[in-house]
């Protein structure tokens, strides 16, 4: 064994000695040889000769010399990498093409790969972050997926055995205040044990502990993100012990967390720059009670680590158990409530939201896979053709002594070199795949920390890409070539032969495959664009123009509900009164916003008996003169006015689809319900137009609109500017800061962006689809034009012939564009088979059109037919200027 | 070039190779000659498959090579038998006889 391998590294590390050797020692043998023929009598000629044809293939007898020393095989790869090279720089143009439509291919797989790894895979960043499980509450009110209350959480730390930690936290928006205008940044609530039981080490001073969060504790302390740390206080080593005025409140900071530590969710915005404990939640979440104490609000998520030898099953039956204590225990809160337990990888978004990210990506994968597929297959045509040109160099290397395997393994090295070239110029396409990450984050409802890297498992994937592509283009045209017939190759007639034939079967059959392949890509392109166009014709409802909306964050100032309406008021009154500005109002849900405000409503029936509605309607607070500036038409009753406010009686505007719904054939103006969650009864005052509230493509549903100045909400101004609306942002700013310094303001922007943003997944869809469709039909093109091109090249002596005979140029085109139109239909027909049963995995995101739209897929197989006639037309139409004598001598 | 030859048995090479350098250490080409001559000419080996057998038995470990003068004062690459390639032939010898003995038996009999 030991002499074995030292044999082989000699032979690998000193493979020119024992080349040398190895030369030395059969010419010896050679020389020897022709002395002993000399010696019996023959002229030394003769003697050589002889001997010379004795000895046989002298370069076949080292190769399996070398064979025999086994150290062939590092070693042949390593020549056929050399030669491998020299051939690829031999036929650059071959190359050129090869490796660009492979960079492509690969390129955009890694980069969609990136993204999905960034989304799904990527582990939470803590130690042994599989033995981590996230907790959530079912059942009430039907929900799958909820958060918990702290009460529950306490319970299930407390009693669990199968976990050995448990802990809370809740994702929240912070007004840090040091600076000169105050910041909301998003940060978490946590409960003490979150760093201990994650596993995260402090790079400065020291996380929490269970000490910092006992209810009652008056220390007020911080741990800052390591960003937060390096961009806002210089990475100061002398940090600790300082303060952070934080919703108002002071906070001593006590360390911070590793770079990179970013918590565990991914959706709802930026990773969090605080981690504040529990102690601190009445300042963290301001107007919301003491959620600690409270068993009804389910703020909290919850993650817990298995005990050693705790299996997942066992942690999800212990905390069921625990679930039905606790319905028992608090039925009013808990009844119809039990726990579900997630692998925390799964639950880096919330459950339900995951899937809509799932189908999102997978829609890209399809399409990204698909250009792979016809790269690799464009490129198998032209290793094909190749084969068949190098059939006289493979005939030669088998006739010298090359054994049909080692030609074999040679020609996927080189196949290697092509697609590792591939993947090296494609880790470009891919960067240029990961900077659309910005526009995928506004792909969905929910803000996602994004951040794809190129890291060790992308890079896998590449290269498990790049084997995957050598086996799809590079298999069958080196078993081909390396098959290659000796004597036919070597004889003149050899391009024609059999051998021949089939190949050119084979490209066609390849070509037609990318045809079927660019037919589905394309026409998934265009069923997303038509999907696209149509939604941007959907007429919202309202004016969007002209309107610039911004976040005033009353709450976190905790101002009583009176002085929030006061504040308001003032606000509302200077900011109209701003040159350029045409009016102002409030609205605590934007128009195509995410957020959803849901209160049950109890109308009075015929009798004065009221009756509950099914489910819960959505409601929105909204300031004076909303449906005058916003555009939208009323059609009964008055707008909302400065005089509904505080203290005179509550009322409505609701929308068409309620009226109808609740008083069908009826005026409701006038009429009253009761929203009992929040304890009051509305008359109803106008009738307002219904329109998109979330989604272009939602059907109308019941809408009421509350008066801002009775309804206590998060705020957000709407100012319709005479002119471009972020230039009043400034002087909006100073209105603000001079009524209160310290209240935060956030998402400036106009509301033609969030017209905008709220389409931007099917315009992501649509845009990146296409880019697919857009190469796709590239490839196939160049790979149709490629193909007729060698099959009319083929014919040419044939076509000579017919036109010595009297054949017309049309005939001859004829001819030549039949066959080219044969792959053209056969792979344009497959593709439309193909892209029927396909198009439904993505019919969730077509909103706007049918996944088997007859209109699109005319359009789509018309073009690429089209498309595809040009590309055979321009060879065919060379083959008619074949000139009959120059062909015709040629043989 | 007299007398009829008959090709190898698979697997016979090696078991002659050890058996020659076994009584001194030779040279690729001594080798072939020498069998040649003991057998009287009815084995003859193909240096095509003399070099890779030789490769592949100083793989194994049962033969080694050094360079030395040959009779000619010309620089040959001389093979030997090592301790493993003696337990080597031992145990091919002995299967070899095993095999004719058996094969012979049946010849006779049957």
């Amino acid at each position: 064994m030991l002499s074995d391998l030292l044999y082989r590294l000699r032979a690998l590390f000193r493979r020119h000695s024992m080349e040398a050797e190895l030369d030395e020692e059969l010419r010896a043998h050679f020389e020897r040889q022709v002395e002993k023929h000399v010696q019996s009598g023959l002229p030394r000629e003769e003697a050589a000769r002889r001997a010379r044809l004795e000895f046989g293939g002298l370069e076949q007898v080292k190769e399996e010399c070398r064979d025999a020393r086994g150290v062939s095989f590092i070693e042949t790869f390593l020549r056929d990498l050399r030669y491998g090279l020299r051939m690829l720089q031999k036929n650059p143009g071959f190359t050129t093409v090869a490796v660009l439509m492979l960079s492509i291919g690969i390129g955009m797989n890694t980069g969609i790969y990136s993204i999905v790894e960034s989304v799904l895979y990527r582990p939470i960043p803590a130690y042994h972050p599989n033995e981590l499980v996230a907790v959530y509450t079912t059942g009430q009110n039907g929900t799958a997926y909820d958060s918990s209350s702290y009460p529950d959480y306490v319970y299930y730390r407390d009693h669990s055995h199968t976990l050995s930690g448990l802990i809370a936290y809740a994702r929240i928006e912070l007004s840090w205040e040091d600076s000169s205008e105050p910041r909301l940044l998003w940060s978490e609530l946590v409960s003490g044990n979150y760093f201990s039981v994650l596993g995260v080490r402090p790079s400065l001073g020291r996380l929490l502990s269970p000490a910092d969060d006992h209810p009652g504790s008056n220390a007020r302390v911080v741990v800052l993100s390591y960003k937060f740390w390096k961009q806002y206080l210089g990475a100061d080593r002398n940090a600790v012990g300082k303060t952070l005025s934080l919703n108002s409140g002071v906070f001593v900071i006590v360390g911070v967390a590793p770079e990179g530590f970013g918590g565990i969710n991914l959706d709802w915005g930026e990773p969090p720059a605080f981690w504040l404990p529990m102690a601190a939640q009445q300042i963290a979440i301001p107007g919301a009670g003491d959620l600690l104490q409270m068993r009804d609000a389910r703020w909290f998520l919850m993650v817990g680590r298995l005990n050693e030898g705790a299996t997942f099953a066992q942690a999800q039956s212990e905390l069921q158990l625990f679930a039905k204590q606790l319905a028992g225990s608090y039925p009013a809160t808990n009844g119809e409530s039990g726990a579900v337990v997630l692998h925390a990888t799964d639950a880096r978004f919330w459950p339900g939201y995951r899937s809509e990210v799932k189908r999102f990506l997978r829609l890209l994968a399809i399409a990204v896979g698909l250009v792979l597929l016809i790269a690799c297959s464009n490129v198998a045509t032209l290793l094909l053709a190749r084969g068949l040109a190098r059939r006289r160099e493979m005939a030669v290397r088998v006739a010298l002594g090359a054994g049909r395997g080692r030609i074999f393994r040679q020609l996927l090295v080189e196949n290697l070199l092509l697609a590792l070239s591939g993947a090296a110029l494609g880790l470009l396409v891919a960067a240029a795949v990961m900077n659309w990450v910005p526009h995928f984050k506004l792909a969905f409802h929910i803000p996602l920390a994004l951040d794809p890297r190129l890291n060790a498992r992308v890079l896998g994937f590449t290269g498990g890409t790049v084997v995957a592509a050598v086996l799809l283009f590079g298999l069958l045209p080196s078993l081909r070539t390396a098959r290659a017939d000796i004597r036919e190759a070597l004889s003149e007639a050899g391009a024609k032969s059999s051998a021949g034939a089939a190949t050119l079967r084979l490209q066609k059959i390849m070509t037609g495959l990318q045809l079927a392949l660019t037919t589905v890509t394309v026409i998934a392109a265009g069923l997303l664009l038509v999907n696209l166009r149509r939604l941007e014709n959907v007429r919202p409802g309202f004016d969007p123009h002209n309107v610039l909306t911004v976040g005033v964050d009353v709450f976190s100032r905790r101002y009583s509900a009176s002085r929030a309406f006061r504040f308001s008021r003032d606000v509302l009154d200077r900011v109209a009164a701003l040159p350029g500005v045409q009016s102002a109002t409030l609205a605590s849900e934007l128009p195509l916003g995410l957020i959803r405000s849901t209160a049950h409503v109890e109308v009075a029936g015929g009798a004065g008996a009221l009756r509950q509605a099914e489910g819960e309607i959505e409601f929105n607070s909204v300031g004076p003169a909303y449906f005058q500036m916003m555009g939208i038409r009323l059609l009964e009753g008055r707008d909302i006015e400065v005089s509904d406010q505080e203290g005179a009686s509550t009322i409505a505007v609701i929308n068409r689809t309620m009226a109808q719904r609740f008083w069908p054939g009826g005026n409701p103006v006038g009429q009253h319900f009761k929203l009992p969650e929040l304890g009051r009864e509305c008359e109803v005052v106008g009738v307002a137009e219904d329109v998109k509230v979330h989604t272009l493509w939602e059907s109308p549903a019941p809408y009421i609109y509350l008066s801002a100045l009775q309804n206590y909400a998060q705020m957000r101004l709407l100012v319709k500017t005479r002119g471009q609306p972020l230039a009043q942002a400034e002087p909006i700013r100073h209105i603000v800061a001079a009524i209160d310094r310290t209240v935060p303001l956030y998402d400036i922007e106009t509301l033609d962006q969030q017209v905008g943003n709220s389409l931007s997944q099917p315009r992501m869809a649509a845009e990146l689809v296409g880019v697919f469709g857009l190469f796709a039909l590239i490839l196939a093109s160049v790979g149709v034009y490629g193909t007729v091109a060698y099959l009319v090249a083929g014919r040419s002596r044939e076509i000579g012939i017919r036109m010595a005979l009297g054949a017309q140029a049309r005939d001859v085109l004829w001819l030549a564009l039949g066959q080219g139109l044969k792959i053209i239909i056969l792979g344009l027909g497959a593709g439309i088979l193909a892209a029927l049963a396909a198009t439904r995995v993505f019919s969730s995101v077509l909103y706007g059109v049918s996944p088997t739209d007859p209109l699109t897929f005319c359009a789509v197989t018309l073009f690429l037919l089209l498309v595809g006639v040009i590309a055979c037309c321009i060879p065919s139409l060379r083959a008619t200027k074949v000139d009959p004598v120059v062909t015709l001598r040629y043989e | 070039m007299t007398g009829e030859r008959i090709d190898l048995p698979q697997g016979t090479l090696d078991l002659l190779i050890l058996r020659t350098v076994a009584l001194e250490p030779q040279h690729g080409w001594a080798i072939s000659e020498r069998i040649q001559r003991i057998s009287s000419d009815v084995l003859r080996i193909q240096q095509g498959s003399l070099y890779p057998a030789l490769h592949r038995l100083e793989r194994r470990g049962w033969i080694k090579a050094k360079w030395g003068a040959s009779e000619n004062n010309r620089r040959a690459k001389y093979y030997e038998l090592t301790k493993s390639g003696w337990k080597q032939l031992e145990a091919e010898e002995s299967a070899w006889r095993k095999l004719t003995a058996a094969v012979g038996q049946i010849l006779e009999t049957a």
